[in-house]
């Protein structure tokens, strides 16, 4: 067993919420054999359980906030002196200045910083005057989030990236040709699940959401990259949906429950997916609702049309990987675009 | 033959695979390329495009793949030694084939970036702006479109901090002999100048280069940095460095007329810097300019010998003549005019440059009385529709209302080539002035448009028993990507009078204005 690097030198100084109960966990040992998966300059990430695909990311200040992951003050993990499949023992994490869990951490939670937020702000009436102001500031800002992206990504470094499924000027690639048409019959299906919902139809509850697994086995694994592009492409995808089902439900003055639809969309998209183990732990996350905090920021800059920071968001999630972030963003903006629209017929 | 190389549980940065996907395709010998994880769908992709092989199956979703279409084993051996080289670097990318998107990406890549050259749109410059100087990075702002109160807080926070922000709408520099944006290959040497103004920057540079000296630094402002909203802020900031730079032995300051206060304040700088300065504040009383003690150019060609001549050692004389002997340039006067019609009358500048545009009004007024135009000299001369002349009438073709939803026509000259052909249509149409600027920045060839132009323009004017002359300066060295000699030629071949200078080109021009039919 290779030891050398002791991870209780680790301070934490930020976390996402969902992390949390994960480090409660590590505290009581749960954890058993832990391993250092990968190292990059701004992140390390361990596997907890390599048989439930437990993941935790160790990041630094110039890395968005995923879930799980856990915010550091280390500025080069590629120098920390261990390699992958080390094992850790006795996995200790402090706290920076002895600041309490709860004081640290972040949602990331996108339908329930949503909900909560904004139920807040209704009143009695079907659709408060703050959801309608969204709803435009959504449409308004939709060419802009287009033009942004397209502006950043069209170069030759993108050519292989998902980005020309927004974009008719640019380039197909093998990639894109491939995966069109999957993509739309995953609209189809969500397009129906979504109008159901929005129309209260009572046909919503006889859904069938099984046909999503051979939807999503279609889809993911797809591209170049460690968390390939198509699934870079299901995350955005699956937070836009999030983010419709929320105005949706604070729409309808319903009670947020635990029966989200998108969740049993995503669950099912992701059932039978075959990609890498990182990927798998990223779309699990997304399958949850979780997201990182800058995909958080960006739509809450979307309802609020600030546009400046609409530019800082999508500039900021771009910068993740090499084509991770826009092909992230793609999903976003498609999602957005095509599921939006239908729903609320725009 | 199709080839695969599968290593087995590895991870590597997505950087690294895109760069490796982009890379192998460019080993000599391939015909196709797929790299990636072993997930399901990238295999079946991989059979779809042709690249079957068997061992592909074995292969999961947590082992990386190369798989290629090659001619040959040693072509397959280039791909696995292009790929080890490529893996084995540091994990982070570098700047080679990979263009980070954002400022926070490139800074990853590369900690000690000084210098950024922004071109965005205006709403989002102040942004960007801000963002690099809050990393330390000096600024070459291009954009316009910035309000002026940004651009004096942008400019206030770089002074305070030490750092350059040249702009917005700076178009020309040369920082350690680097040139950025538009600007010209220029012999290295001890002439700082600062400019606020970017085709004046790139004549006196380039005049300079040919005269013989060479440049220190070059340093842009943007048009708007000597009003009294600005005052002068990064022209002093400017100045003030040229003065402490040992390599600086000579200081050239361009701009048109700043506000009276600034002017002083400038000059005033200048004097006490001690170091002689020429100053090319175009149409500005030379007055103040001599009592600072300082040394007053007529024009921009002026102002570039007489640098060059203090560099030189020499005693520095104005120039307002021509380099041809009188009789030489009597003869191509005569030859331009012989067989006008006495319905031809009229100017029509028509120029990329819009300093050097400015320059040619200046230098025409008195004669001309008015010269009406896009950026006119005074403001009932301005045109009431920038597509129809009137009377003499000169345009800056690089002025907003003419760039909006085009690239600016030292990119793509083809509006101002319609415009000289348009012109060569009209009956009044005397004589036609223009520019082909060559450098970094411009169209690698600015005169293909231009020619084209030229021979239509005087067939148009021939056809209808009229001669047109058209006389152009090419703005540039002989170090430039262009060819300044074989531009010049092709120009002359077209049909077009070549002259050294804009302020000699201008000249010729009033001598054929005012030439009797």
């Amino acid at each position: 067993m290779n030891n050398k690097f002791k991870i209780n030198d680790i301070k934490i100084e930020q976390l996402s919420l969902d992390t949390y109960d994960l480090i409660k966990e590590i505290k009581k040992n749960k954890f058993k054999q832990i391993k250092i998966h990968s190292i990059f300059k701004n992140a390390l990430n361990i596997i907890l359980d390599e048989e439930k695909n437990i993941f935790l990311s160790f990041i630094n200040s110039k890395t968005t906030i995923e879930p799980r992951s856990i915010c550091t003050s280390i500025n080069d993990f590629l120098e920390i002196n261990v390699k992958e499949n080390d094992e850790i023992r006795d996995l200790k994490l402090q706290l920076k200045d002895n600041i309490k869990l709860t004081d640290l951490s972040l949602t990331n939670n996108l339908q329930n910083y949503f909900i909560r937020e904004y139920t807040n702000t209704k009143n009695n009436s079907k659709e408060s005057i703050y959801l309608k102001r969204i709803k435009n500031n959504i449409k308004e800002s939709l060419i802009f989030i287009k033009n942004n992206i397209i502006e950043i990504a069209s170069k030759e470094e993108y050519s292989d990236s998902l980005l020309p499924l927004i974009s008719s000027e640019l380039k197909q690639n093998y990639y894109t040709n491939f995966i069109k048409d999957r993509i739309i019959k995953l609209d189809e299906q969500t397009i129906k699940i979504f109008n159901l919902l929005f129309n209260e139809d009572k046909e919503l509850s006889n859904c069938d959401y099984k046909i999503f697994s051979s939807l999503g086995k279609n889809i993911a694994g797809l591209g170049i990259g460690l968390t390939p592009s198509s699934d870079d492409f299901l995350k955005g995808y699956i937070s836009a949906l999030y983010f419709i089902e929320s105005l949706i439900i604070l729409g309808k003055n319903t009670k947020p429950t635990t029966d989200y639809h998108t969740y049993k969309i995503s669950n099912n998209l992701l059932k039978k997916i075959n990609t890498t183990n990182l990927s798998t732990s990223f779309l699990h996350n997304a399958k949850l609702g979780l997201f990182s905090s800058d995909i958080i920021k960006l739509y809450i800059h979307i309802c609020n049309l600030s546009l400046n920071n609409i530019k800082k968001d999508i500039e900021k999630i771009s910068s993740f990987g090499a084509t991770s972030g826009i092909d992230t963003l793609t999903g976003i903006y498609y999602s957005l675009n095509k599921n939006f629209r239908e729903v609320y017929k725009w | 033959m199709v080839k695969l190389d599968i290593k087995k549980g590895a991870y590597y940065d997505s950087v690294s695979l895109m760069i490796i996907s982009k890379d192998v395709k460019k080993v000599p010998g391939v015909k196709e390329a797929l790299v990636g994880m072993g997930t399901d769908l990238n295999k079946e992709i991989s059979h779809n495009i042709g690249l079957n092989s068997n061992e592909l199956d074995t292969v999961t979703a947590n082992d990386f793949f190369v798989v290629a279409s090659v001619e040959n084993e040693e072509i397959w051996q280039n791909v696995l030694l292009k790929v080890e080289e490529l893996l084995n670097k540091k994990k982070e990318a570098t700047s080679a084939n990979y263009y980070p998107p954002t400022l926070s990406s490139a800074l990853k890549i590369k900690k000690d970036l000084n210098m950024a050259i922004i071109s965005v749109p205006g709403k989002y410059a102040k942004d960007v702006a801000n963002d690099c100087l809050d990393n330390n990075i000096n600024v070459m702002l291009f954009s316009d479109n910035v309000s002026i109160e940004d651009e004096k807080k942008l400019k206030e926070k770089a002074v305070s901090k030490g750092l350059l922000m040249m702009g917005p709408d700076c178009g020309t520099a040369i920082i350690n002999n680097t040139p950025l944006a538009f600007a010209n290959v220029i012999t290295p040497g001890d002439i700082g100048i600062v400019g606020a103004s970017g085709t004046g920057t790139q004549e006196v540079s380039s005049l300079i280069d040919r005269y013989g000296g060479g440049v220190s630094q070059v340093i842009g402002t943007g048009g708007r940095d000597l009003k009294e909203e600005i005052g002068g802020i990064m022209f002093s900031f400017a100045l003030q460095s040229l003065i402490d730079d040992k390599n600086t032995k000579v200081i050239l300051l361009t701009s048109k007329p700043p506000a009276a206060d600034i002017q002083t304040k400038i000059l005033k700088q200048a004097k006490d810097g001690g170091k002689p300065t020429v100053v090319s504040f175009v149409g500005a009383d030379m007055t103040e300019i001599e009592k600072m003690g300082l040394i007053p150019s007529i024009s921009l060609e002026d102002a570039a010998k007489k640098a060059v001549a203090i560099s030189k050692g020499k005693t520095p004389t104005t120039f307002d003549g021509f380099d041809l002997s009188d009789d030489e340039i009597e003869k191509i006067v005569l030859d331009a005019t012989k067989g006008m019609k006495n319905t031809q009358k009229y100017l029509r500048a028509l120029y990329t440059g819009g300093t050097i545009c400015d320059e040619a009004m200046k230098m025409l007024i008195k004669d001309l009385g008015h010269i009406y135009s896009n950026i006119p000299l005074n403001k009932e001369d301005k045109l009431a529709d920038k597509n129809i002349s009137k009377e003499h009438t000169a345009l800056d073709f690089g002025d907003d209302e003419f760039t909006v939803g085009r690239a600016h026509p030292m990119i793509d000259p083809s509006l101002r080539a319609e415009r000289i052909i348009k012109e060569s249509l009209d009956e009044t149409t005397k004589v036609i002035l223009c520019d082909c600027v060559i450098g970094y920045g411009s169209n690698p060839d600015p005169s293909e448009d231009l020619c084209d132009a030229i021979i239509k323009a005087k067939k148009n004017a021939k056809d209808n028993g009229r001669v047109l002359p058209i006389v152009c300066e090419v703005l540039g060295t002989n170090k430039d990507p262009q060819s300044f000699d074989e531009t010049c030629e092709k120009i002359k071949n077209a049909g077009a009078i070549i002259m050294p200078t804009n302020a000699q080109a201008v000249r010729l021009t009033k001598k054929i204005i005012n030439k009797e039919i």
